[in-house]
């Protein structure tokens, strides 16, 4: 099949870019999305052109790294697939493609469809994670865990940090994604220790990275490759003004060290 | 002790400020639209309901206090958000596909000030009559000191084919954005979960339809003299 792609090109950080227009011949309908633009970026090393920097690790599905907007919809217009597993076949022949990076002051281009996403590490830093004792592992059925709690945990732990969430929200709100760590550990009797320190803290990270805030128009959960629902995100916000309201948990170490 | 500035400063806290006072507007709309129906009863029945809700003056006050004070808050932080949303995307996408927002969840920046516009203009028009409306229509009563004659005056602006089909379009716009809004405060509160999601969904699209679409209803009949 043959394609036109509208790519947007960047050289670095600080550069301007463009978009730039590449006509394609001879795409099967077989390669995944990634194939396709390696045969692209072959043709243009061949060239002495500049390869299309794309982020890309296991395509597989389960690493996260890759992801840019095709046509407007993040990871392609497949439901519930990260571009790396989205296949030529949902394209037609002729098809002009506009490949965009994820558009969010909180994720700067490093160069082309390549953007930093430690924003979201920085979020996982400030609470996502659990405290426990070292030395010998627990009897692994010591602690219970009811099933339905597990299940949703489960479902919430499927994000893969992509940032396709932060992509589709019309705020660049990051929300989907926070709420999912903060659902995923908050469900589990091991996150309750630190379940509204989380919220609150991964909460307030999530802000001073510059996301914006969640108007709960749904885009997050469309565009979501591993379906994480925008429940936890009322979860989270649960969490979050129980913290604020409530509990009032602690913010840093106490005066007489305890 | 509760750190109120903290909370605000957060998105999430600024979006539960907006939720909860939007949820005390959203209650008050019910009751209102509800006591309007008493036009349908009659000149007697409205105007017994009007001189009722002044019977305390002080309550009426206090209403007007909460209602004036939530309002403020709703707006303040709408433009809190709004600001924070347009920093967060300083470049716009070339192509936008939208899948899940709603053209009311997508338009509830543009919905929201309408009706602002038209809580002032029926604030003048209906409440503070006699104070600055001159200007907008002549032939407004007072019932007494306190209580206007609400049914006289109601009519009296909603024949005027103007005023008519402005509170039409302002209660339409009024309902788009409770369309979105009444569904968004449970969650931004954190109240709706997987099980209760359903529930607050038809209870809010069921309550808009019932304020938008009696607000509707009584400016349509009054417009087209079906009530006189
Ligand atoms: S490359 Fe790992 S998820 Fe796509």
């Amino acid at each position: 099949m043959k394609l036109t792609l509208q790519i947007w090109r960047q050289a670095d950080k600080n550069a301007k870019g463009a978009f730039e227009t590449y006509p394609l011949d001879g795409v099967s309908e077989h390669m995944s999305f990634l194939e396709m633009l390696d045969v692209l970026n072959e043709q243009l090393i061949g060239q002495g052109k500049e390869p299309v920097a794309f982020e890309h690790d296991c395509r597989e599905g389960i690493c996260g790294c890759c992801g840019f907007v095709i046509n407007g919809s993040p990871h392609g217009p497949m439901p519930k697939t990260t571009v790396c597993q989205l296949h030529m076949r949902v394209f037609k022949d002729g098809d002009t493609l506009t490949l965009e990076p994820w558009r969010a002051s909180a994720f700067p281009v490093l160069k082309d469809l390549v953007v930093d996403r430690s924003a979201l590490d920085r979020i996982i830093q400030k609470g996502g994670y659990i405290s426990v004792n070292t030395g010998n592992p627990q009897d692994a059925n010591a602690v219970l865990v009811s099933k339905d709690c597990s299940d949703k945990s489960m479902d919430a732990a499927a994000c893969i940090g992509c940032g396709a969430c932060v992509a589709a929200c019309p705020n660049a709100s990051a929300m989907l994604f926070t709420s999912a760590k903060i659902a995923h550990l908050g469900l589990l009797p091991q996150g309750q220790p630190e379940r509204h320190k989380r919220a609150q803290d991964m909460f307030e990270q999530h802000d001073a990275e510059g996301f914006g805030p969640c108007s709960q128009h749904g885009e997050c959960e469309a565009a979501c490759p591993k379906g994480i629902k925008m429940t936890n995100i009322a979860m989270a916000n649960g969490d979050y003004l129980f913290s604020q309201l409530i509990w009032s948990p602690r913010t840093g170490p106490s005066a007489d060290g305890g | 002790m509760i750190d109120v500035g903290r909370i605000w400063r957060s998105s999430a806290g600024t979006k539960a400020v907006m939720a909860a006072t939007g949820m005390i507007l959203f209650g008050f709309t019910i009751v209102h639209m509800l006591g309007n129906l008493n036009v349908f009863f009659g000149e007697k029945s409205m105007n017994d309901y009007g001189a009722m809700l002044h019977a305390v003056p002080e309550l009426a006050y206090f209403a007007r206090v909460v209602l004036g004070g939530a309002l403020v808050l709703h707006i303040a932080a709408m433009v809190k958000l709004l600001r924070q949303s347009q920093a967060a995307r300083p470049q716009a996408y070339k192509v936008v596909t939208p899948k899940a927002s709603t053209i009311y969840s997508r338009t509830m920046r543009f919905t929201g000030p309408v009706v602002l516009v038209f809580i002032v203009l029926h604030l003048l028009n209906l409440t503070f009559h006699g104070v600055g409306s001159d200007f907008l229509h002549p032939g407004f009563k007072m019932q007494n000191e306190h209580a206007p004659e609400a049914y006289h005056n109601l009519t009296t602006l909603l024949q005027m084919p103007m005023w008519g089909v402005f509170y039409i379009i302002a209660n339409a716009c009024f309902g788009f954005h409770l369309w979105h809004g009444a569904v968004a405060m449970f969650r931004s509160l954190g109240l709706s979960g997987e099980r209760q999601l359903g529930t607050v969904k038809m209870m809010a699209s069921g309550l808009t339809a019932l304020v938008a679409g009696g607000n509707i209803v009584i400016a349509t009949s009054i417009l087209l003299h079906v009530v006189k």
